[in-house]
């Protein structure tokens, strides 16, 4: 069976290791990017992942702008993509539809919410 | 070691300027205010119809060496006053402009579409003075010994709010922010510290949350916040990027502030309703025995620490 591989990108080193621990424990093999602006520069570029899922607000390359340069430079055009965010704003998550990303997640969200949008795009 | 900073009103509503004998006192024009430390440094907050008469002020005065804006986010109530903005026309005048992309449109080119053809008649382009445009997300910007903080605020597309540290005073500003609008009021004000329990998410998204944002208020001499509602106008209105008067008064004695400066006034709000939530805010904190201190901005007020 392929074990199905996810990117985490946010700022938050708390909230990455919590997400990180869930999907661990449901048998996804996850990786995590904390500082946005490595996420081009071959940190991942080798992990070719099933799914990311992308925080909005963080300091340098913001959710928006890497969701935007995904889909225009075409990074793994085969992965999902959820967009998290305590922005729970109808611009926001119609923007974020608009850009291409296939869910969002507004935080706070638990470990069922996560693992029912996770396994609905790429269950294993 | 001491230093002085006035700080002065120049746009306090938020949404659309607004004139009317109801708002006479405390002010029609949008979003814009001057912080002038006693180094000569001077910063403005929001390009919004209250920079109108700033710059004209400039154009008298003259622009000082030390001059920067600030620009919280680009909806036209913090940006609509840009293109009258007298000292960015005249050779020889030289500042900087901060504000941050909405994804992978430039700041630069934020502002740019709005002077753009059919909706005004000047390009950006056509600005003479020396102007720097810098894009920033969350980040820390040092001038001439005052040094400002950048954190994203919770307010629909992309939008910042910051705080200016000089010597030993501290001003935040955040014309535009709705925080903590999926958490419940009473955990988010608790007063008891919980470690939280890696399992229960919530509580790691709450602690996460108020670590940021009151890491970014905290012990500020003045908060200048959004209080465009009152609780009742807020229920029916959750998710439109602002709060209510109650929600900043509650984060301005949470976060140990001084001096809480409600702000960014709904334009249907009359002096006379102003006048009755500042009574309200403050027999809150009376009854609490607390001593924040608390204004409602008005145009022209000058705040001094």
């Amino acid at each position: 069976m392929h074990v199905k591989k996810i990117v985490i990108v946010d700022d938050s080193v708390t909230i990455v290791n919590v997400i990180k621990k869930i999907l661990s424990e449901a048998n996804y093999v996850v990786e995590t990017i904390t500082d946005s602006t490595t996420f081009f520069d071959g940190g991942v570029q080798d992990f070719n992942p099933d799914l990311m899922i992308i925080d909005i607000n963080m300091p340098e390359h913001d959710g928006f702008y890497l969701l935007e340069n995904i889909k225009v430079k075409k990074v793994f055009p085969d992965a999902k993509i959820v967009m998290c965010s305590t922005k729970f704003f109808e611009h926001d998550i119609a923007r974020a539809e608009e850009l291409g990303a296939d869910g969002f997640l507004v935080k706070p969200f638990n470990d069922k919410q996560l693992l029912e949008k996770v396994d609905y795009l790429i269950g294993q | 070691m001491s230093g002085t900073i006035e700080t002065r009103f120049w746009g306090v509503r938020g949404s659309i300027p607004v004139s009317n004998r109801d708002v006479v006192h405390y002010g029609g024009n949008t979003s814009c205010v001057e912080l002038k430390a006693d180094n000569g440094t001077h910063l403005v907050f929001d390009g919004g119809s209250g920079i109108y008469p700033l710059g004209n002020k400039y154009i008298k005065e003259g622009l000082p060496d030390n001059f920067a804006i600030f620009i919280t986010h680009s909806h036209w109530d913090h940006i609509q006053g840009l293109p009258f903005f007298a000292p960015a026309y005249v050779p020889g005048n030289k500042f900087i402009l901060y504000g941050c992309d909405q994804g992978t449109l430039a700041f630069r080119d934020v502002l740019a579409r709005q002077m753009q053809s059919p909706y005004f008649p000047v390009k950006f382009s056509k600005w003479m003075a020396d102007v720097t445009i810098g894009s920033i997300g969350e980040t820390e910007i040092n001038i001439n010994g005052l040094k400002i903080r950048s954190s994203y605020a919770e307010h629909p597309g992309m939008t910042l709010g910051y705080r200016l540290e000089y010597k030993d005073k501290s001003i935040v500003y955040l014309p535009d922010n709705e925080p903590f609008a999926r958490f419940s009021m009473d955990k988010v004000f608790s007063e008891v510290q919980e470690e939280p329990d890696d399992l229960d998410m919530e509580n790691v998204f709450l602690e996460d949350q108020k670590k940021k944002f009151f890491g970014f208020i905290g012990s500020a001499d003045i908060l200048i916040h959004d209080a465009q509602y009152t609780p009742e106008e807020y229920s029916t209105k959750v998710g439109w990027g602002h709060s209510s008067f109650e929600l900043a008064l509650k984060a301005a004695l949470y976060g140990s502030v001084k001096h809480l400066v409600l702000f960014h006034h709904d334009p249907l709000r009359s002096d006379t309703e102003i006048e009755t939530l500042i009574k309200v805010a403050r027999q809150t904190v009376t009854d609490k025995g607390g001593s924040l201190k608390i204004s409602a901005a008005s145009e022209n007020m000058p705040v001094i620490i």
